[in-house]
């Protein structure tokens, strides 16, 4: 059974699945912008999280929907691992801060080709 | 059996020789190298004359045998052995291989014998021969693949032996790429008949051939184009002919061995090895037939111009293997193989003499600066002359039979048969002009101004006795298949080619050929003696009037400037500009598009510098869109 | 929680810790050697755990982590890998006092792989390409005073996060559309469907392929692959191109082979042009380059579209021939990048192809290897790569994907171009370098490394059957739950 059979038959008890697919759609696209226009490195982490957050949100949504726990299981997954991924990205700015470069993406481009 | 175990020793001895030679700690004895140099290719020759004794011996139909040394891939719907196939195909093949071979070795042990890297070359050679034994002796399409693929490298590696000269190093990376080429061809060749036949096996494929494919198929068709691509590439057929002449960068002995009797005959081989394919894909075969013929002609004309010696011979080779190819293609396979092999004595006995000319005068190669030789070096002359008469068709030496044989019985084939012979007439009319241009500069005439410095010194008995043999060879090897007469080769062969053509040509026809043949021949013999026979003064005043044709040929029809501006510069453009501007450039420009829309509402539009991780990130985007686009549509 | 099965994974994973730990010891000796040597003991442990489970289908974590063929050939390959990587550092002389995290995150990284490879549902696939993903990001990035591999680090971070998300959401949008993250149901949800009217699957499979993609170095996902090679230490650089590639393509075998098999007919397509153009860009691009480890970085790029165009096939013998194809893959590249490990270290722009020229005559035996990999990595007979590319390329013909065939066989054309020019240079090229450095500064482990891959080349080759006989199995256990 495939979700699009099965939501003529369920009951929109609450906010309804579209709406949590909205804003998790806006949120990624969101953060997909600011990775494209930003430069700050701890603003495109930033946005990344955000990225990574809206997936939570379809997550958690879908889960709802079908009433199962997976979904919800899946997004603490991804926090967890979230969180891992903006420790190492916080230590490698640090690094790069220390190393006295320039906290710019754009500027860290030696290399290429 | 023994014949089989035989086979596979003969194979395993030159592999032998080559491994031992190049993993030798330091450097080991000259008379070691030229021992085991000379003496696995000897061996081999040997035990291959038994066993062709031994089918000799046999009825016709019982001549052949097959052994598998080892199952190597047996997984379902996969199965290739590394496995034999002693026929009388592979075993011609073989005694040229090892007959012509173990002469030419033998030649360049003195040949070569002022190289430091003396054993590096005779482990080259023996590498080179077991490379040809294996692709003719292998019982499956991988191995000969992989006998083919070996074939190259080993052409690689002598063609670039020189390696210290960068136009060696680019000649050899040339013939790599071209035969490269053909490799593809045949991968995908063995793909076709691996999913129509569920098999790579000779033996299977050509007994289900007929059910399976059905004459005119478009599977049948594929195949063997596939194929020929393969043999085109090998065998410097019209258009990848171009790696060729520029392989005479390599050592003598080389040209000959390899760009004379073996290598590029691999092609006619496999022509003829896969003639149950080719006899039920007739636009195929006619297509090989047109090939060959245009590039008789196309060569035959280039080689009229040719200033070095060597490369005269280059470009009759890829003349000569067009007749091989035009027989082949219009299902005279058993002429195209008596070719082959005549080919092979007046070949390699031309390449040689022209060694023992270069070494006498100690390394010089051109025409130009080569006269009146006849008086200095007599044998070498002798030698050259009869090599000229076979090549150009002149009875009784040996090339008169092949040539004429194809000639007359492809008149008789039908309507492009007859195109063919008429070129191929006009093509030998060619020949013997270029041949004897060669011929009548180099040995003819005065000698060249201010003489020849130091003496030009006659070569030992080692060059010479080669050079001897196969000009008896070359001279009464013609009589192994007479018209009217003994058939001894096309009889020979018979078991292995069940797809002969039966076609003959009637006594009128083969009288009126031989003697239009060889009386175009004759002419072309006279005009090249008036032209070139007296000394230079004749020649360059009509040099000069056919300047504009001359430079044509000289540029040999402009193939080569045509593949570097049509293909090779253009590949490195874009390579370039995948790097240097598509990246930076387009992605850049889409970037900055994308960033300026959407910041000018909130603030002035900025400069967006080059940077780099949104680009990539972009990137991702752009193809997450591209994809998308993909999965919707073809669904 | 059957903890039988699930004891590849435990074992790495307290191997990383143990080897973190070693690295903190007081004692000079320990500091130094124990965390490699903990690492690469534990992980062949590990790998003989593997073995032994050969044969069992076992189910563990509540269907998240399974045990079949393919897990076990996957965790030999990862192990490999890594232990590879590992005796190529020995006695690296930078980062001396980082061999606790190093043989750490090397190992944790391979622990991330091995839950990719016996993952039975989304979660565990997410789980353990993040595990690895992050454990990379350090790696690069791990030679700090050098600017090129922070900025390596960096990029792979924020670029290979993005990449993840995407994967996550196809991830979340498969949740979705069947409502389960168990593989096997997926599989069975979707064999009922009818895809056409779900829009939701689209975009699913969409994301997926982005996202793995972007991790396998597929084309046009490839952009970062280049500067992050290039950049990171080349140990790390190795690990990547063979360890991680072979994660991306296992989590392929593992979606699309698997549950995604019925609505094959939808993502073959996309596949089979993103194989295309990785063939195409990759080869293309590699001819330019004047840099070892950025050639052999656009030269992965086109051998991913050669794995992918097997992924495309989606039949057992696509899926074998992938199997096959990264087996020998793996031995080639890593040899190739042996040698380049070696020549780093004797001179200083080791990694330059100028670096490499007459060096085939002063060191025979790495010139031999360094040969054997080119000639395999281009597809030469009858090595293994050959082999590799004639399945991989025949169970795309078997499909009537003709033109992928040809595309393949055109990129290996091509690609002759720049292997063969490393080729040439190393062997006629007028030596540059007046004398190499003694060969004595290369410890032993790291030569006997660059022969072990050597000879894995050609024993791939001549002991094919059997080898192929060990994918097929494998391949088969994609289709049985």
């Amino acid at each position: 059974m495939l979700i699009g059979t099965l939501s003529t038959h369920h009951q929109a008890t609450g906010v309804p699945l579209s709406w949590y697919l909205a804003l998790s759609g806006a949120m990624f696209l969101l953060g997909l912008l600011g990775v494209l226009i930003r430069r700050n490195p701890l603003l495109l982490l930033l946005a990344v999280e955000l990225m990574l957050n809206a997936s939570n949100i379809a997550l958690v949504g879908f889960s709802r929907y079908w009433n199962v726990s997976d979904g919800q299981i899946f997004a603490l997954v991804v926090m967890v691992v979230a969180a891992a991924e903006v420790v190492i990205g916080l230590g490698l700015i640090v690094a790069v801060y220390r190393q006295r470069l320039a906290l710019d993406v754009d500027a860290l481009s030696r290399l290429k080709g | 059996m023994l014949i089989t175990t035989l086979a596979w020793i003969v194979l395993g001895l030159p592999l032998a020789g080559a491994l031992l030679l190049s993993l030798w700690p330091g450097e080991p004895d000259r008379n070691l190298s030229r021992v085991i140099g000379v003496g696995t290719v000897a061996l081999g020759f040997v035990l291959t004359t038994i066993v062709f004794f031994d089918l000799l011996s046999r009825t016709p139909s019982h001549r052949h045998a097959t052994n598998a040394l080892w199952q190597w891939i047996n997984v379902d719907g996969l199965h290739i052995d590394l496995a034999v196939l002693v026929d009388p195909l592979s075993v011609m093949m073989m005694l040229i291989i090892t007959g012509v071979g173990s002469l030419i070795v033998w030649y360049s042990t003195e040949y070569m014998a002022e190289d430091r890297d003396y054993r590096r070359f005779f482990a080259e050679m023996n590498f080179f021969v077991f490379s040809m034994l294996l692709l003719v002796l292998a019982a499956n399409f991988f191995f000969l693949i992989v006998g083919w693929a070996f074939v190259g490298l080993a052409s690689y590696l002598l063609i670039g032996y020189y390696y210290e000269k960068p136009s060696a190093v680019a000649a050899a990376k040339k013939a790599f790429v071209i035969n490269v080429i053909g490799d593809a061809g045949l991968v995908l060749a063995a793909f076709l008949i691996a999913k129509t036949f569920g098999s790579l096996d000779y033996a299977q494929v050509f007994a289900t051939a007929p059910t399976r494919l059905g004459g005119g198929s478009f599977t049948a068709e594929m195949i063997c184009l596939l194929l020929f691509v393969g043999c085109a590439a090998k065998s410097a057929q019209i258009p990848l002919h171009t790696w060729l002449p520029d392989a005479m960068e390599g050592p003598t002995p080389v040209s000959a061995l390899i760009h004379a009797a073996t290598m590029v005959t691999a092609g006619v081989y496999l022509v003829v090895r896969c003639n149950v394919l080719f006899h039920l894909a007739p636009y195929a075969s006619d297509y090989v037939a047109i090939t060959g013929a245009v590039t008789l002609l196309v060569a035959a004309s280039i080689a009229i111009v040719q200033e070095d010696i060597k490369r005269v011979l280059a470009w009759s080779t890829v003349s000569q293997i067009g007749y091989m190819m035009v027989a082949a293609g219009l299902g005279l396979y058993s002429q195209a193989m008596f070719h082959l092999l005549m080919h092979a004595f007046f070949k390699a006995l031309l390449f040689l003499t022209a060694g023992v000319v270069i070494h006498a005068l100690s390394g010089e190669q051109s025409l130009n600066r080569m006269g009146g030789l006849h008086r200095l070096l007599k044998f070498a002359s002798f030698a050259m002359l009869i090599g000229c008469l076979a090549i150009s068709g002149i009875p009784p030496f040996s090339g008169f039979f092949s040539k004429d044989e194809i000639l007359s019985t492809a008149m008789a084939a039908g309507p492009l048969g007859v195109v063919c012979a008429v070129a191929g007439i006009i093509g030998a009319a060619m020949t013997a002009f270029y041949m004897f241009r060669m011929y009548f500069r180099a040995f003819g005439g005065p000698q060249r101004e201010g003489g020849y410095h130091p003496h030009p010194h006659m070569s030992g008995l080692a060059m010479a006795i080669p050079v001897g043999v196969l000009a008896v060879l070359a001279t009464i090897g013609g009589f192994l298949q007479v018209p009217w007469g003994r058939q001894l080769v096309t009889d020979w062969l018979a078991p292995a080619i069940p797809d002969q053509s039966s076609v003959e040509a009637s006594a009128t026809v083969e009288w009126l050929t031989s003697l239009a043949s060889v009386s175009v021949a004759a002419v072309a013999i006279g005009i090249a003696w008036w032209l070139f026979g007296a000394g230079p003064e004749r020649r360059l005043k009509y040099a000069h009037t056919l300047a504009g044709l001359r430079h044509v040929l000289l540029e040999q029809w402009l193939f080569d400037d045509a593949y570097e501006s049509v293909i090779i510069q253009p590949g490195r453009d874009l390579g370039d500009a995948a790097i240097r501007t598509a990246e930076p450039d387009l992605t850049q420009g889409i970037v900055t598009a994308a960033a300026g829309f959407s910041m000018a509402g909130a603030r002035g539009l900025h400069r967006v510098q080059g940077g780099l991780v949104r680009t990539y990130a972009f990137a991702l985007i752009a193809g997450a869109a591209i994809v998308g686009l993909v999965v919707v549509l073809a669904r | 929680m059957n903890t039988l099965a699930a004891a590849p994974p435990i074992i790495v994973a307290t191997t990383a810790l143990l080897a973190l730990m070693a690295g903190l010891f007081p004692q000079r000796l320990v500091r130094r050697e124990g965390p490699t040597v903990i690492a690469i003991v534990g992980m062949l442990v590990a790998a003989v755990m593997s073995i032994l489970l050969w044969g069992n289908r076992i189910v563990a974590l509540g269907g998240g982590y399974r045990i079949d063929h393919l897990s076990v050939l996957f965790n030999l390959i990862f192990i490999g890998c890594a232990v590879i990587t590992l005796l190529l550092s020995v006695n690296e002389s930078s980062g001396v006092d980082r061999r606790g995290e190093y043989a750490a995150l090397v190992t944790t990284a391979t622990a991330g792989m091995i839950l990719v490879a016996g993952a039975g549902d989304l979660i565990m696939i997410f789980l353990g390409i993040e595990i690895l993903s992050v454990a990379l990001y350090v790696l690069c990035a791990l030679e700090l005073w050098r600017e090129r591999s922070l900025e390596s680090g960096l990029k792979y971070l924020i670029v290979g996060a993005v990449g993840s998300s995407f994967l996550l959401y196809g991830l979340a949008f498969l949740f979705g559309t069947t409502g389960s993250v168990n593989l096997t149901k997926i599989g069975a949800s979707l064999t009922q469907a009818s895809f056409n009217t779900e829009p939701l699957l689209w975009i699913a499979v969409t994301l997926i392929i982005v996202g793995l993609g972007f991790k396998a170095s597929a084309a046009p996902f490839h952009m970062w692959t280049p500067d992050v090679y290039e950049g990171a230490p080349t140990p790390v650089t190795a690990f990547m191109a063979t360890a991680t590639k072979a994660v991306a393509f296992v989590a392929f075998l593992r979606i699309f082979a698997g549950p995604l098999i019925d609505i094959v007919h939808t993502w073959q397509i996309a596949i089979g042009v993103v194989a295309a153009v990785s063939i195409i860009i990759g080869n293309v691009a590699a001819l330019v380059q004047t840099n070892l480890k950025r050639m052999l970085a656009y030269s992965s790029i086109a051998q991913a579209g050669y794995l992918l165009i097997g992924v495309a096939a989606g039949t057992v013998q696509g899926a074998q021939a992938v199997l096959f194809y990264l087996l020998a893959y793996a031995a080639m590249t890593l040899a190739a990048f042996a040698v380049v490990i070696i020549r780093e270290r004797e001179v200083d722009n080791g990694e330059d192809l100028a670096s490499f020229s007459g060096y085939g005559r002063a060191r025979p035996f790495l010139g031999g290897i360094m040969t054997l990999a080119m000639l395999s990595l281009a597809g030469f007979p009858p090595l293994s790569g050959f082999i590799g590319k004639f399945l991989l390329f025949g169970a795309a013909a078997e499909q009537h994907l003709w033109w992928l065939a040809v595309i393949g066989a055109l990129g290996s054309v091509i690609s002759l171009g720049y292997y063969l020019r490393v080729v040439g240079v190393m062997w006629f090229g007028a030596a540059g370098d007046p004398e190499p450095r003694k060969l004595l500064n290369v410890s032993s482990p790291v030569t006997l490394s660059t022969a072990a891959c050597g000879v894995a080349i050609l024993g791939f080759a001549a002991f094919a059957g059997p080898l192929l006989t060990v994918c097929q199995q494998a391949a088969m256990s994609l289709l049985s739950p």
